[in-house]
């Protein structure tokens, strides 16, 4: 029996590990994913971390058209597929709710904030086409991950005004917020700025720090399918896993960063789980296998905890092909 | 409010003083190689330095080692909080070519750089010599690219010579690898005429001053 296998009972599935489909408020069916629970133990200090689940899909269906643009617009095919008009807009703070694409091929897994819908289309920010994205593709809409879905302020594990989540971008810059256990749950540590609806997106690894050590208990959506993580140049890409294992470890070779690396040019760092932030080593790709970037030992079965994130460089920007740790339904 | 302030302040000490990151520079020809002046490979155990040149402008046209070094900033090489190397087939404390995976390879990085060890987003620079020690060398070549930054705390950058857009400062392509540049140095045939120059000078000032 597998590690994933024996975990599964430890999974809250709440929905059933079978998918099922369900009928909500729209009158497009949903296929939903089960529901899990994991607990992030933390060190007392600085942790890499990534949120192993997503959030629930509020609408799946089949494009008739997407067009071929900067914002490429997708027109909702099949009779009764009909969307809230302004439902999934994004707000003054920002994206809200993303598509990610489902069909097979070089475009699944692909995510695209969502800039606004019709009744009948949702126009995305990114040009989908361009891609590998066909023009009736089948996709999804979730909702963000943010700070405060991830860790509400009414988490009781959390350190008010003490812990605080790091979160790196694609410029290079990083963002420090303070968990606050009222309001939105989180501000900015420096400008104090509300930031509970700040976006951690699919994939995105953080930084979090804790006075003392604990586990805090987090839950969603288990992800099926594959996900494009983007990686950017001369920036920290903070990345990990949906995997929804609870507890155990998985190695560098679950990744798959061979199929996506520049062998010899992009790299992949781990940390010590010490709350040091200590790094036993970096990693490259020899085109089939990861190595140590120092020594150039086989490096495929060196271990990370499910729940880690890692930092990946590039030398051009490119996107990760997460696999799927659960290939159930989708 | 005041409470606040000082917590934000106790976090975000606490976060400094508790982040005891590193950052990480690997290097590495494996898939693209720099070769001798001759198109030759290098041989094992010359030199392959890392860091950042303060003057950049003269890498390309200055000959001189002691100038060009006196510029550089180097990563590991035994220098204080800039990293400790991690390279088969080499215990010292500074890159060299290490036949990783055939004549004339090298792979290998400094773990541990301290993130305020040079300014986030330095350029860095690959500099190579067909020596083990940069004072004997007769070529060299200096080589950059723009993903060649150093980065945030905790970060890491690999400098390798398959990375996009190298910039050649000092050297040559050769294909798709790279080679080292002659450096000049003045000939032994030449001394004794600069010899006798000066003593030449030397006797014309003693007359005039008569």
């Amino acid at each position: 029996m597998n590690a994933f296998v024996r975990s599964i009972p430890l999974l809250f599935a709440v929905a059933g590990l079978m998918t099922a489909q369900e009928s909500l408020a729209q009158t497009t069916s949903v296929t939903t994913d089960p529901v899990g629970y994991n607990s992030l133990t933390l060190p007392a200090g600085n942790s890499v971390r990534v949120n192993t689940f997503v959030q629930a899909k509020v609408f799946q269906g089949v494009a008739s058209s997407i067009t071929s643009s900067s914002n490429s617009v997708i027109t909702v095919g099949g009779t009764g597929s009909s969307l809230t008009s302004g439902s999934y807009n994004e707000t003054a703070g920002g994206p809200a709710y993303y598509v990610e694409i489902l069909s097979s091929g070089s475009g699944q897994g692909l995510v695209a904030d969502v800039i606004s819908n019709t009744a009948s289309t949702v126009t995305v920010a990114a040009n989908v086409p361009a891609l590998g994205v066909s023009g009736t593709a089948s996709f999804c809409i979730r909702p963000h991950t943010t700070l405060s879905s991830l860790f509400p302020a009414t988490n009781s594990t959390l350190t008010a005004y003490v812990d605080t989540v790091k979160l790196f971008f694609p410029n290079n810059t990083n963002r420090t917020f303070l968990f606050t256990g009222t309001g939105d749950g989180w501000v900015d540590s420096g400008s104090g700025v509300d930031s509970g609806a700040q976006v951690i997106y699919p994939g995105q690894g953080f930084i979090i720090n804790v006075q003392a050590a604990k586990s805090v208990a987090v839950m969603g959506s288990v992800k099926a399918g594959p996900t494009l993580v983007p990686l950017y140049t001369n920036a920290i890409n903070l990345v990990g896993t949906f995997n929804p294992q609870v507890g155990g470890t998985q190695t560098l070779a679950s990744y798959n960063f061979p199929a996506t690396f520049v062998p010899y040019v992009d790299a992949v760092k781990i940390f010590n789980d010490d709350g040091s932030l200590q790094s036993p080593g970096s990693y490259l790709s020899s085109g089939t296998n990861m190595i140590n970037a120092g020594t150039g030992v086989n490096s495929d079965s060196v271990g990370s905890a499910p729940t880690n994130a890692v930092i990946v460089s590039v030398g051009q920007a490119e996107n990760w092909l997460m696999p799927s740790f659960y290939m159930s339904g989708q | 409010m005041l409470k606040r302030i000082l917590t934000v302040l106790i976090v975000t000490l606490g976060f400094a003083s508790g982040a005891h990151a590193q950052i990480t520079v690997s290097a590495n020809g494996v898939s693209n190689l720099v070769l001798s002046a001759t198109g030759g490979v290098l041989a094992q155990g010359d030199l392959v330095r890392l860091g950042f040149f303060s003057i950049p402008s003269v890498l390309g046209t200055d000959n001189s080692f002691s100038d060009l070094n006196s510029d550089f900033t180097a990563i590991g090489e035994g220098l204080a909080n800039s990293g400790t190397l991690s390279q088969s087939n080499n215990s010292g404390n500074t890159m060299d070519i290490n036949n990783f995976s055939s004549s004339g390879t090298f792979l290998g990085s400094y773990q541990g750089v301290l993130g305020t060890y040079l300014p986030t987003g330095s350029q860095l620079y690959m500099w190579v010599f067909n020596s083990p020690t940069a004072s004997s060398a007769t070529q060299w070549g200096i080589f950059d690219a723009p993903s060649w930054l150093f980065p945030s705390d905790p970060g890491q950058v690999t400098m390798s010579l398959g990375s996009a857009n190298i910039s050649v400062l000092r050297g040559s392509t050769n294909g798709s690898n790279f080679e080292l540049a002659p450096i000049p140095v003045p000939e032994p045939g030449t001394l004794p005429f600069l010899a006798g120059a000066l003593a030449l000078g030397a006797l014309v000032w003693r007359k005039t001053r008569r």
